[in-house]
């Protein structure tokens, strides 16, 4: 296979990789350790794998790598950790959020993107940007609760 | 797909000249979200086509020119007098696809849950071929069949020019599935303009549960000079419907599909009538 070099800044991180034409952005990433990214359904449908790229949530799933050369890439490695969680991180373990985790972090880099673009989001805005989320154990209640709680059009409240 | 080398020129010139000299093993990708749904396993060069600055919206004399990779989350967010395509891009999927998804990839390439391809029927799109000339597409030409079979080798469509809705006008539009992100049963658009309380033109464009986009040229026919209503759609519907050949998706019937069309459409041309009346 014919390997090429990309760059691209990967958070914060100016980063370049060796890449095959047809690796999807998900492959690259997770056997380049960042793993917290996760593969679901594989065709776009889950956001299970949604990372932020130039400020946008996108499936990385079906995104090929070659794509983000020379672009800004956001994974939830570059989001907060267990010492220094984000504040959506806190907000989703407050509320009881998260039960087998397998969404959540593309829940958590959707919720940013949209909070980055729009820190007021309403309950409405935050239907229509995550609709691409999917949940299979919490059933969105404790999810919005968290989400909500973060923007500045509920005070901290949901 | 087997892309087996990938290329990213950053100028219209220079892309088509990749694509032209690659012919068949070049795959020009943008929104890179219809690669799940193509079988397509021959070894082939991908040509990123997003750097060639094909994106954005402007209206030039009454006509939005809308370049081939502007995307479906732009089409959202785009506010402007008579600017109607947020319509159509609030149906389209989820958040993730329609930041990736463009109106190129879009029309190019027609699936039965597409969106864009009906609504730029029933507006009467133009659709710009950029090869060795420029050429101009009518929407019903564009999608008579597959719009890719349209492209030689070095050719780009690079914009889609939609007229801006005038007073007078009214446009509706609608996806019919069972969830928000399900794949459509049947899709309808239609477009009216009104003179003196009549219908001075009218189209209307179907999709998904007709084997390619379609207008519905005999009831377009029987509404003109027509005074609007319920009862005046429903007589033009029901003498159009079986012009075209009706294929249930998802579980339901080619009877039901016909039968939800006529629902349907009926029901996009109150609501064009309605807002060309300025209700």
């Amino acid at each position: 296979m014919n390997m090429k070099s990309i760059t691209f800044t990967l958070n914060n991180e100016k980063r370049s990789f060796d890449i095959e034409p047809d690796e999807t952005l998900i492959d690259l990433l997770r056997r380049s350790g960042y793993t917290g990214t996760k593969l679901g359904c594989d065709t776009g449908m889950c956001g299970s794998c949604a990372v932020i790229i130039d400020g946008r949530i996108v499936n990385a799933c079906i995104l090929f790598a070659f794509q983000v050369d020379g672009r800004t890439v956001e994974t939830i490695e570059g989001v907060g950790d267990f010492d220094r969680p984000h504040p959506l991180q806190t907000a989703m373990a407050d509320a009881g959020a998260v039960q087998c985790g397998f969404c959540t972090p593309g829940i958590i880099m959707a919720a940013k993107a949209l909070l980055e673009q729009k820190p007021n989001a309403t309950e409405e805005d935050f239907n229509r940007h995550l609709d691409g989320n999917l949940c299979r154990c919490t059933g969105y209640v404790k999810i919005k609760e968290a989400l909500l709680s973060c923007s500045s059009a509920t005070g901290g409240q949901s | 797909m087997n892309y087996i080398d990938f290329k990213s020129p950053t100028g219209l010139a220079e892309a088509r000249s990749m694509l032209k000299e690659l012919g068949d093993r070049a795959s020009p990708v943008a929104g890179s979200t219809l690669h799940v749904f193509l079988r397509d396993e021959s070894p082939k060069v991908a040509v990123d086509i997003l750097r060639l600055g094909l994106s954005g919206i402007r209206l030039m004399n009454g006509e939005y020119h809308i370049g081939a990779t502007t995307t479906v989350s732009d089409l959202l967010e785009h506010r402007q007098p008579g600017w109607v395509l947020d319509r159509v891009a609030k149906a389209f999927v989820t958040q993730p696809i329609r930041n990736m998804a463009t109106i190129g990839g879009s029309a190019v390439r027609v699936f039965p849950w597409s969106d864009l391809p009906i609504a730029l029927l029933a507006l009467n799109a133009d659709l710009v071929i950029t090869g060795d000339d420029e050429r101009v597409m009518a929407a019903p030409k564009f999608f008579e069949t597959q719009p890719f079979h349209h492209l030689q080798p070095g050719d780009l469509l690079t914009s889609v020019r939609v007229p801006a809705l005038g007073a007078g006008q009214g446009f509706a539009y609608h996806k019919d599935r069972r969830t928000s992100t399900d794949f459509s049963r049947c899709t309808v658009a239609a477009w009216l303009a009104l003179e003196e309380g009549r219908i001075a033109d009218v189209r209307i464009a179907v999709g998904a549960a007709v084997p390619m986009p379609r207008r519905m040229e005999a009831a377009e026919e029987a509404l003109k000079g027509a005074r609007p209503g319920p009862a005046a759609f429903a007589k033009a519907v029901e003498a159009g419907i079986d012009t075209l050949r009706w294929k249930g998706l998802h579980g339901i019937s080619d009877e039901f599909a016909r039968h939800l069309a006529s629902v349907l459409i009926v029901d996009v041309l109150t609501q064009a009538h309605e807002e060309a009346k300025g209700a």
